[in-house]
């Protein structure tokens, strides 16, 4: 009997990308059959996935995607109450919304997988391309998506919206940026320093990419508040410091 | 991947409070569903699930119909954890819930949320964060959603975290409500019937939402009637619409077993024209003409993110109990689908049954259930 939580798994980090509100409006229109992004999230999505430089290659290794957004389309859940009158396309108001959006976009006929798990989306996320990852799925693309909180739910929390894409694996490849152990039970790594995507449920994602994508080494804590039972946290290392 | 025994499971819907009511109203042909006048004059029929209790006070930060359904079969469920609990340690029983929202009714007059807290307390996530706390659970816990596959999406999951090391036991399943947004959304895609959904029938006109919970209990190693021998999944983007056989396919592979190993295909037929002849076009490739198949969206409705799961038990069940359950509504049969439902209880000689969960967005799970000697 282990009284513990699961000890966490690792990984080698491919390819890393982000999008911020900095960047721009999300540039989608260059991916694929499906010119009309419809949600917000689908567009950061897709965003970020286009930008990764290693797609050429997944259009070759089919991996699983896992597309993580703890509230999702909020925006047309908003709308569709604000609006008892309006059809809405089930993609606008369900949580899977940008995962079926962004297979639209990509052509995906691998699996998509659309996870949320509140203030845990980033940590159960990594579990969910883990479980894959050691039963046979070669690599795995963890697409993070948030939009900001739509000003209709009239909520005092303000984050900005963000999209990190990460491309994981489960064996290392030549140019692989980092090794991504976790998530891990063992708290103790600090916070997601304050900023704008402070409170966002994705925000430990971006410091994820941003160590990957530096070469640092850093403990990230992921948990975006109180989330649950269990404090999750990631390192990231250097390649070279990681292989054993 | 290693079969995984189903030591518990439990379900509420229209048809029911438990599984074992839901089984023999199915068994019966009992239709669940119940017409609801919409206020633009229009007629659809909904499988309403008797209204379950209020949480418990110490739970009332994550009150909403969909946590109440939740609980109520969560009560059935809760022995059986305890022993998992005790059995492999609270952080190796996980949790993985589908769920196909919004449940938004906190959006609509209550309070707003001023806490990241509250925000997820209330919304889609919510009654996964309440089936945590309720079940003394602490390994990984989270949501997938896919539409009406949900509930099976959710249990593939489960299955890969125990094939994967990541956990020794989980609870899986789905929950889902009817809500005007959902109604609205499938409205849009015009796929409601003003009449009872009739799937793989001849007269089948659209579907007919439902709502309900239902939830399994995979452990690596106990004892156990059934297991769950294998799951895979594919997604679809083309008109082809390929993915129900992939996904059919890829589980006989994993599983080992030849397709006349498989005794009936309990399907999410959800009585469309268009997506009955996808599925069944998809079984009839797989397995061949005349396979037996049983769909309880006639009975209980399209339970979106609770349907994959609770086509999961009925597969089961059907196991154990040694008959497949009838179609409601599939009388007369549309010949021209090449499969067999039943219109009333018929007799299983077999070990294995195959569960098909298509969502209407594209994604499909196929999951085999057996047997155990």
């Amino acid at each position: 009997m282990n009284d513990g939580a699961a000890l966490g798994p690792t990984f080698y980090v491919r390819a890393a990308t982000t999008w911020t509100a900095d960047d721009g409006a999300p540039q989608s229109d260059n991916l694929g059959r499906t010119r009309v992004a419809t949600t917000r999230v689908g567009r950061m999505a897709a965003h970020v996935v286009a930008a990764l430089p290693t797609l050429a290659e997944l259009h070759r290794t089919r991996p699983c995607w896992v597309v993580a957004s703890a509230h999702g389309p909020l925006d047309g859940v908003v709308v569709a109450l604000r609006s008892p009158d309006t059809l809405l396309r089930s993609e606008t108001v369900a949580p899977d919304g940008p995962a079926t959006e962004l297979a639209a976009h990509l052509s995906v006929r691998q699996t998509v997988v659309s996870v949320a798990a509140g203030a845990q989306t980033v940590a159960m996320a990594l579990v969910e391309a883990a479980a894959w990852l050691a039963t046979g799925a070669e690599d795995v693309v963890v697409v993070f998506a948030e939009a900001e909180l739509p000003r209709g739910l009239q909520c005092p929390l303000i984050y900005e919206p963000l999209a990190v894409a990460l491309h994981l694996a489960a064996d290392p490849g030549r140019q692989d940026l980092a090794l991504l152990a976790g998530p891990d039970p063992q708290g103790g790594a600090p916070a997601v320093p304050a900023g704008p995507h402070a409170g966002s449920p994705v925000a430990s994602a971006l410091a994820i990419a941003q160590a990957a994508l530096r070469g640092e080494a850093a403990t990230i804590a992921l948990d975006a508040g109180e989330g649950g039972p269990t404090s999750w946290c990631a390192a990231v290392k250097p390649v070279a410091l990681g292989v054993a | 991947m290693v079969a995984t025994p189903i030591t518990a499971y439990a379900a509420c819907n229209a048809l029911g409070d438990n599984a074992d009511d839901i089984l023999d109203a199915l068994a019966a042909g009992r239709c669940g569903l119940a017409p609801v006048d919409e206020t633009d004059g229009s007629t659809r029929h909904w499988g309403r699930a008797n209204d379950p209790p209020v949480l418990p006070d110490a739970y009332a930060e994550y009150d909403s119909r969909a946590a109440r359904l939740l609980g109520r079969v969560l009560g059935d469920l809760a022995e059986p954890v305890a022993v998992a609990r005790q059995r492999w340690g609270s952080g190796r029983v996980a949790l993985v819930l589908g769920v196909h929202g919004p449940d938004a009714g906190w959006l609509r007059g209550r309070d707003v949320p001023t806490s990241a807290e509250q925000l997820f307390a209330r919304g889609p996530q919510g009654p996964m964060l309440f089936a945590q706390r309720v079940l003394g659970i602490s390994g990984h816990a989270y949501c997938v959603s896919a539409e009406g596959a949900a509930g099976a999406a959710a249990i593939a999951s489960g299955h890969r975290l125990i094939a994967a090391g990541l956990a020794d036991a989980v609870v899986a399943g789905g929950v889902g409500v009817l809500s005007s947004v959902v109604d609205r959304a499938y409205t849009a895609r015009r796929l409601l019937s003003a009449a009872p959904a009739r799937p793989l029938s001849a007269a089948r006109a659209g579907t007919s939402l439902g709502e309900g919970a239902a939830v399994v209990l995979l452990e690596r190693q106990a004892e156990a009637f059934v297991e769950l021998v294998g799951a895979a999944e594919a997604q679809e983007t083309n008109a082809e619409n390929t993915a129900p056989l992939q996904a059919m396919q890829s589980v006989l592979r994993k599983s080992g077993l030849e397709p006349a190993a498989v005794g009936f295909v309990q399907m999410l037929a959800p009585g469309t024209v268009t997506h009955d002849f996808t599925l069944t076009t998809a079984v009839r490739k797989c397995f061949g003409e005349a396979m037996p198949v049983s769909s309880l969206v006639g009975a209980a409705g399209w339970v979106v993110g609770a349907a994959g799961a609770t086509e999961l038990i009925v597969a089961a069940a059907a196991l154990s109990r040694g008959s497949i359950p009838p179609t409601v509504g599939c009388d007369p049969v549309d010949g021209t689908l090449g499969v067999l439902p039943a219109t009333s209880r018929r007799e299983l000689e077999y070990d294995h049954a195959m569960v098909q969960a298509t969502s209407l967005g594209g994604r499909s799970i196929a999951l085999v259930v057996g047997a155990r000697s």
